[in-house]
């Protein structure tokens, strides 16, 4: 324990991971005040005094807010609005992605099987009338783009940077540092290298904590969310632009809260995290050069993102390796998918939840062996 | 006792070692050879840094590598070239190296704070290692090697760097602690072992050459190692060394057959040896 604390200190004290946080908090910085919405600051601001769900008490409210440009726009948005899941079906979903995707066999049967499954999602948020939740009325997609996708995304992208920086530079730190053969030769000796990923991981988590703390409580501060936290994220002004299947409603397999959907977010960002950190140590294990091992990490994550596609089209294996933690990174931050059905990247329920967790099971099975590699390695 | 059963190590398929047997009992054995003879690679080998190719070293009659952090225990080694944390003072890295030891704080910081005052750095143990010189992190070196009292002390190339007043302390040192432990100590600086190696260890094309004492050794040139100031007398033989006796050049050289000429035979040394033995080898 006492060496998890030693190797701790060493990563806080790289300058190099402090300049790169100093540089994603300066661009976070420019990027949360970049998107001030004013009318979604403006339904943010009366929600407290309106309330969430658009009932008969929520519209009489409305009505009495006065005039005005933001005031009549919220009357126009909430006005009239039905619950946008009732008679929704999802069936036509799976029909064009087999059909534009031309898929078959059990790639078809899979995708017929997932959307059949989100029908109940679909049903239950019926139910619950989480479509029929203020969320920031008609200004919703474009703040829950912002957070969700853009910020969100550049959170976790620095994150898992971050993570794979610090488990590099802190392996390869006795090889810089020519410290390696006196460490290697003590009691501890080559069992050091269990203390770091430890010491690692957690500094790469408490990195993205930092990050997403910083950034999130200025977005907060500019964007109060206090009052809209418990709008469901399927309100019926969400929605997902699906490329394929047209503008659909933003269905979640479990009904999630903006607030617990946040929280959410971050959990499995800080799967993601995790996993980088552990694939920086395998490569770290085997090449013993931060800098090579950097790249060779950027690599192989570009080289799954794309190369399963050419090799096995839109079959189950190339679905599959949408669960790999690059490809999971990839895939929010270019299409913000993360709790829905995932569109037409994947086959299966929950595909980011379960890929962490199988991707750190994995990981963490590929880390034992190459630390027993590393065992018998040459200093 | 250490012993290294029929060790043969390669790098590929460049033998490094090859097939060497050697025991350590209490004492200070000298790895004596020029560089690239594989003095580094059986310390290696030694601290469990590389393993044997075939062969074993055995502790007590265990394998070193079944032993494992058992064995690295009793070990301190001083490697060729010593790292450290340029951003750390010597406390704060002797303090690191007791925890990778496995030695508690309490007894770490004590043990640090002696060392540092026996290798003459307690004044400045709190300055940062960056603006420490060659010498100065060398003796942090000899330190941390002996923060947990080894019995088992691997020194590669130890007073490199060292002005000759701390050589001769550190010359010192060695042969004290060389009473109740394996003392090991790789140079190709004959004036390191000459005096206190109860043993001397040479190496010649990877494979062991030489294991005894250094007077047994200098007895094998008695007679053979002659001085003059005539040159071109010297360079009839094989020239050893070139020094300045009343502002003129002294040759010294060995002659393997009867010599008859008019050179001055003088006492061999270990010096003699090392440069006879590797005169193929070592730049004259």
């Amino acid at each position: 324990m006492a060496i998890v604390g030693y190797e701790f200190k060493k990563n806080i004290s790289f300058p190099a991971i402090w300049f790169f946080i100093g540089l994603c908090l300066f661009f976070n910085f420019l990027l949360v005040n970049s998107g001030i919405n004013e009318y979604a600051n403006y339904v943010a601001s009366v929600a407290c005094e309106l309330g969430i769900n658009l009932d008969n008490e929520f519209n009489e409210r409305v009505r009495n807010l006065g005039e005005g440009l933001y005031p009549v726009q919220l009357r126009l948005d909430t006005t009239h609005v039905e619950n946008v899941f009732q008679g929704y079906t999802t069936g036509y979903i799976a029909e064009i992605y087999i059909r534009d995707l031309s898929l078959s066999g059990m790639a078809a049967d899979l995708m017929y099987r997932k959307y059949e499954r989100l029908q109940y999602a679909v049903d239950q948020l019926y139910l619950s009338g989480a479509g029929n939740t203020l969320y920031f009325a008609g200004a919703t997609h474009t703040m829950h783009s912002y957070l969700f996708g853009n910020i969100m995304g550049f959170l976790l992208i620095q994150g898992t940077i971050l993570a794979s920086l610090i488990m590099l530079l802190s392996l390869c730190h006795e090889n810089v540092v020519k410290t390696e053969m006196v460490i290697y030769a003590t009691k501890v000796g080559r069992k050091v290298n269990i203390a770091k990923p430890v010491a690692s991981l957690v500094s790469g988590i408490i990195a993205y904590m930092i990050l997403a703390g910083f950034t999130l409580a200025v977005f907060f501060y500019n964007n109060p969310f206090i009052c809209i936290r418990n709008s469901s994220v399927s309100s019926g002004f969400n929605y997902i632009i699906d490329g394929l299947a047209g503008i659909r409603p933003f269905v979640t397999w479990h009904g999630f809260s903006v607030a617990s959907y946040l929280l959410a977010y971050i959990f499995v960002s800080l799967g993601l995290v995790l996993c980088f950190g552990l694939m920086a140590y395998i490569i770290g294990l085997l090449v013993r050069n931060g800098y090579i091992g950097f790249m060779i990490l950027a690599l192989v994550n570009a080289a799954l993102y794309d190369l399963p596609w050419r090799i096995f089209g839109f079959t189950v294996p190339y679905f599959a390796s949408n669960f790999l933690p690059g490809n999971l990174v990839f895939r929010m931050v270019m299409w913000n998918f993360w709790f829905t059905d995932g569109g037409p990247f994947t086959l299966w329920a929950h595909f980011e939840t379960v890929g962490v967790l199988i991707s750190l099971v994995l990981l963490a099975i590929f880390s034992v062996i190459a630390w027993k590699r590393f065992t018998k390695l040459a200093i | 006792m250490l012993s290294i059963n029929n060790v043969t190590h390669k790098y590929g398929n460049f033998t490094a070692l090859e097939n060497i047997s050697l025991e350590f009992n209490n004492g200070l054995y000298g790895l004596l050879s020029p560089n690239g003879a594989g003095k580094t690679t059986l310390i290696k080998l030694l601290v469990t840094l590389l393993f044997p190719t075939q062969g074993e070293i055995l502790y007590n009659g265990t394998d070193i590598v079944k032993l494992d952090s058992e064995y690295r225990n009793l070990l301190g080694y001083l490697p060729q070239d010593f790292g450290f944390y340029p951003n750390y003072t010597p406390v704060q890295f002797l303090a690191y190296v007791s925890a990778l030891k496995g030695m508690g704080k309490k007894e770490a910081t004590d043990k640090a704070l002696k060392l540092l005052d026996l290798v003459s750095l307690l004044d400045v143990k709190n300055k940062k290692l960056r603006k420490f010189s060659g010498g100065m992190i060398q003796r942090l070196g000899i330190a941390q090697a002996m923060l947990n009292d080894p019995k088992i002390l691997i020194l590669d190339e130890p007073t490199a760097g060292l002005d000759p007043k701390e050589q001769v302390r550190f010359r010192n040192l060695i042969a004290t602690l060389a009473k109740d432990r394996i003392v090991i100590l790789s140079t190709h600086n004959v004036f390191d072992i000459e005096t206190i190696a109860h043993q001397i260890i040479m190496f010649k094309d990877h494979k062991l050459l030489y294991r005894d004492t250094s007077a047994n050794l200098t007895t094998t040139l008695n007679g053979k190692i002659f001085e003059t100031f005539n040159e071109a007398e010297a360079n009839d033989h094989i020239c050893l060394t070139e020094r300045y006796d009343s502002e003129r050049s002294l040759w010294r050289f060995v002659c393997c057959d009867n010599y008859n000429g008019e050179a001055k035979p003088v006492v061999p040394t270990l010096e003699d040896l090392f440069l006879f033995t590797y005169h193929d080898k070592v730049e004259m």
